[in-house]
């Protein structure tokens, strides 16, 4: 507390400024600390909801287990429950009939929330889309704000790793991420 | 016998040779004894192996249902064809045989063929508030938000 000025600095800026009102309390309030602290707790502990659409929940069930475990990144306590879950993987096809359940999925999940889209599938419709195709939605991001995309058909277990690192990287970068 | 029994409700049946097309009957019934012929099938131990349509309207102005009953006790296969006029309502025969449901729901999905007497006719495959037939030979997809339209030409 020794470094602690002896009086509070007076603000003021226009408060609709949110920089320059942070410039000026940044001596006193260090905001990004505790933010950072939170983003790498919940970048540490993604726990996805139980969730599989077709095909890549396979691997992502493969995933779980013990040859890959993704449990070693505190990623593998799949919740049963969208209230429990942080992270959403887009495991598969999309079927039209099953679009409002991913959405009412999704606007049950508690923020803050990310999603993954695994496949091609959930990338545009993959190997489904095609003229005239009546059951599929065309990728994932028509019913949810992905995050993170993984290729393949289906992605090996070690793309869903890396699929969670790289949002682990984007959690932990916070509003500084860029790509 | 089963061929006795039927004589009087289809209007033709044939023998088919069974190696070369995997069943042993066909016969061709009307619509309106549609019930009667389910019902000598059920009489005679045979269980619905399927339920499809086909869309004949181009040529036949048609849509031809196609019952497939087999039964593993002394066994055949009989398949029966029956012509509807496209607004036609066939009875259903979920009655006889319960897993008749879920084939009648899906050609009422995807042809729109109601069937009389069905307990639950609801859309199976799409969503409930889906508009139009998918396996109609004149279908067109409602603009949906769900596909992407600048790709359409694949």
């Amino acid at each position: 507390m020794a470094n602690a000025p002896s009086e509070l600095p007076i603000v003021q800026s226009d408060p609709k400024n949110i920089d320059e009102l942070r410039e000026q309390i940044e001596p006193l309030i260090h905001l990004n600390t505790l933010e950072n602290l939170l983003n790498q707790a919940r970048s540490r502990s993604l726990w996805p909801l139980t969730f599989g659409l077709a095909c890549c929940a396979i691997e992502m069930m493969a995933a779980g287990a013990s040859r890959f475990d993704l449990d070693r990144i505190g990623a593998g306590v799949f919740r049963p429950s969208a209230r429990q879950a942080d992270v959403m993987i887009l495991a598969g096809t999309i079927s039209r009939k099953m679009a409002e359940p991913i959405k009412t999925l999704w606007d049950q999940m508690p923020s803050p929330k990310w999603a993954i889209a695994m496949g091609g599938c959930t990338i545009d419709g993959g190997p489904f889309k095609y003229p005239g195709q009546y059951a599929i939605v065309e990728g994932a991001d028509k019913l949810v704000p992905v995050d993170v995309y993984i290729p393949g058909c289906p992605p090996r277990p070690e793309a869903l790793f890396a699929a969670l690192f790289k949002l682990e990287e984007k959690i932990r970068a916070g509003k500084k991420f860029n790509g | 016998m089963i061929a006795d029994k039927l004589t009087s409700l289809v209007q033709d049946s044939t023998d088919v040779e069974y190696d070369a097309r995997g069943y042993n009957k066909h016969h061709v019934a009307p619509a309106d004894t549609l019930l009667q012929v389910a019902e000598v099938f059920q009489s005679e131990d045979f269980y619905l192996e399927m339920i499809t349509c086909q869309d004949r309207r181009e040529t036949d102005t048609v849509f031809r249902l196609v019952y497939q009953f087999t039964r593993l006790k002394s066994p055949q296969r009989h398949i029966i064809h029956t012509d509807i006029a496209p607004d036609a309502v066939p009875s259903s025969i979920v009655s006889l045989f319960p897993s008749a449901d879920w084939y009648e729901r899906e050609i009422f999905d995807m042809y729109g063929i109601s069937f009389d007497g069905h307990p639950d006719l609801k859309r199976i495959l799409m969503d409930e508030d889906y508009t139009g037939y998918p396996l109609l030979k004149d279908f067109v997809d409602p603009p949906t938000p769900y596909r992407s339209e600048e790709d359409a030409d694949g």
